[in-house]
């Protein structure tokens, strides 16, 4: 866990509804320190905060009181893929960047006073390593460990709907990360399960699945996700197929996702935390 | 088809494991789901897969001994079935000149059987028997199509013989051959013989009645030795005509009276030999089924050829092999 990491912060562009004080802007009314609206003594009886030059100038000759917002906290989830393409190791781990990444997000709410939810699924959701929305930080610490340790053993990406599910409720920021190897159909169940939060995809991607591809040979490939054998005779005219199917399938992937969800944030081989932090704050990188 | 160990045929279900195991070695990718299959990826793939069931296969049948039956096949062809009747008394050891053959000199049973060789050799569709015969007949080898064992039965008869000439049990012994061959096609008897003693009333008398239920080609091979009477030749007026005196000459009016289809030819040397044998194969030319055995054939080296082509060819698939290249790999923490 690098220093960078610990800087990371994130923002919302829209207004949560949670009583629980915070950091994020919300529709509640309290003691933050922005104005939100000038309403009569009688409806907000707050003495304190009689707005005097708004009450002199008011027609109706009332008294009027200053309102101020209320900073909230929101609930973070951080939805993440162990399906077992995650598993490939090239030129990253793609398991411990995905640790990573929700290792410097639980610091963040931390710091935010945000709950912190984990849930990694694969065709389902794995009870096993999941954690639910809480603020203590032991629990943060233990569950971003197990996933670190996780070795990803069941193909298929279904658990999404269930992890829909068990976040479902008020208006949350959700963090997908996955590696969006995935079937159209999945990144579109995706979306719509996850359509009412605030949805971040952070795509993993390792250089070496297409670029440490011989230009000549015969290559006997496991496909992780289904298991299935396939021999493949590679040459570079194949290798430029293959790179353009693989981009055309991230496109699909993507524009399935988008319908329902923030930009995605791409991350190749390691983090830049710095463009992270900016994306997640000005909504690009 | 047999197998000369069958056994090993119990694990031919082995020959199904290239269907579910590869041989090259695997590596893990994270998802093939967005790249179509390739033509020619799917070609080798299926190509490794068939040469590994049929290395598999090979090795599993060259082990089993894998043969061809021999068989039989019924043929047609131009021939005859002929038993060689063949004298061997002591004077066919004599040369034509009736002397002991000395230096480039050639024996009469010499002669006869380079030439009766050559005969054998040439008629490829005939069957032939040997019998032998001196003061008693000598079954040697029945009516075969085995080429090779008739040439051997033939090359054994220049062997010193025995005094006497006994040509009526040895033509009942030819019949009898001939009675014990089942196929049909035309027969013959070629008697070869260079001076023959009287055949005795009762058995001229068997010999009718054989050759009359069964009809047979005769062909009488007479090597004369020079000085010796001749067949063909009318006594003098005033000398004695009596079979004691003139046996060839006798069995000759024996045999012309058999009524069956007969030919008598005099050699006084090899070329005669020659000529004669020459007229009878051209007499010797009647429509003929005979079967031919096919021995049977060991195609387990086959098996085995099959099976190095193909494991040459997993071999080079196994060469050509490539992983993901994994050079400066960095894990990024």
């Amino acid at each position: 866990m690098n220093e960078e990491a610990r800087d990371l912060a994130y923002s919302i562009p829209w207004r949560t509804s949670g009583v629980r004080m915070g950091s994020h802007r919300s529709y509640m009314t309290g003691s933050g320190g922005l104005t939100r609206d000038i309403v009569p003594l009688t409806m907000f009886p707050d003495p304190r905060r009689i707005a005097i030059r708004a009450s002199l100038s008011d027609p109706f000759e009332r008294l009027l009181v200053r309102r101020a917002e209320q900073p909230s906290a929101i609930d973070i989830a951080v939805l993440v893929d162990v399906s077992a393409s995650m598993a490939f190791e090239g030129r990253c781990d793609k398991i411990s960047l995905a640790a990573d990444l929700a290792h410097a997000l639980a610091i963040c709410t931390e710091r935010a006073g945000d709950t912190f939810a984990l849930y990694p699924f694969d065709r389902e959701l794995r009870q096993d390593i999941l954690l639910r929305k809480t603020l203590s930080r032991g629990a943060h610490v233990e569950a971003i460990e197990r996933l670190r340790n996780f070795a990803p053993d069941q193909p298929g990406t279904a658990g999404i709907v269930e992890a829909g599910a068990a976040i479902a409720g008020s208006k949350k920021l959700v963090f997908l990360i996955s590696d969006f190897l995935w079937p159209e159909e999945a990144a579109r169940a995706a979306a719509e399960a996850l359509a009412f939060h605030d949805v971040i995809p952070i795509e993993l991607r390792d250089s070496l699945e297409l670029d440490g591809l011989p230009d000549w040979g015969l290559l006997n490939l496991r496909d992780l996700e289904t298991g299935r054998h396939r021999l493949v005779a590679m040459r570079p005219k194949l290798k430029a197929r293959w790179r353009a199917q693989r981009t055309v399938q991230r496109q699909h992937v993507a524009l399935a996702l988008e319908t329902a969800s923030r930009e995605t944030f791409t991350v190749s081989d390691n983090i830049d935390w710095m463009r992270l932090a900016s994306f997640l704050l000005h909504g690009a990188a | 088809m047999i197998f000369t160990n069958p056994i090993a045929l119990l694990l031919l279900p082995l020959a199904l494991l290239p269907l579910l195991l590869g041989t090259q070695r695997q590596e893990a990718y994270p998802s093939l789901a967005g790249f179509e299959p390739d033509g020619l990826s799917v070609a080798i793939a299926w190509a490794l897969r068939i040469a590994g069931m049929a290395a598999i296969l090979g090795l599993i049948l060259g082990i089993a001994g894998i043969a061809v039956r021999e068989r039989s096949v019924e043929r047609f062809g131009q021939g005859a079935h002929i038993v060689l009747l063949i004298d061997r008394s002591a004077s066919m050891n004599d040369t034509f000149a009736g002397r002991q053959p000395s230096g480039e000199e050639e024996s009469k049973s010499s002669a006869a059987k380079r030439l009766i060789k050559d005969f054998i050799v040439e008629r490829e569709h005939d069957r032939f028997g040997v019998a032998a015969f001196s003061t008693a007949p000598m079954h040697v080898v029945p009516i075969t199509d085995r080429k090779d064992i008739v040439l051997e039965a033939i090359d054994a008869i220049d062997r010193p013989g025995l005094a006497f000439t006994d040509v009526g049990r040895g033509l009942g012994m030819g019949l009898s051959m001939i009675q014990e061959d089942v196929l049909q096609g035309s027969r013959a008897i070629i008697l070869v013989s260079d001076g023959v003693a009287v055949i005795g009333r009762r058995v001229q008398e068997a010999l009718r009645a054989e050759f009359a239920r069964r009809p047979v080609n005769l062909y009488f091979l007479y090597l004369r030795t020079e000085g010796a009477n001749s067949m063909f030749a009318t006594p003098p007026p005033g000398a004695e005509d009596t079979p004691q005196a003139l046996p060839e000459r006798h069995l000759n009016k024996f045999f012309q009276s058999l009524r069956i289809p007969y030919r008598a030819y005099e050699a006084e040397s090899a070329e005669a030999i020659k000529a004669a044998i020459a007229d009878i194969g051209k007499l010797e030319q009647t429509p003929l089924v005979y079967t031919e055995r096919i021995p049977q054939y060991d195609l387990s080296r086959w098996a085995y050829v099959v099976a190095a082509l193909s494991l040459g060819l997993l071999l080079v698939a196994k060469l050509c092999e490539r992983t993901i290249k994994r050079a400066g790999v960095i894990h990024a923490a």
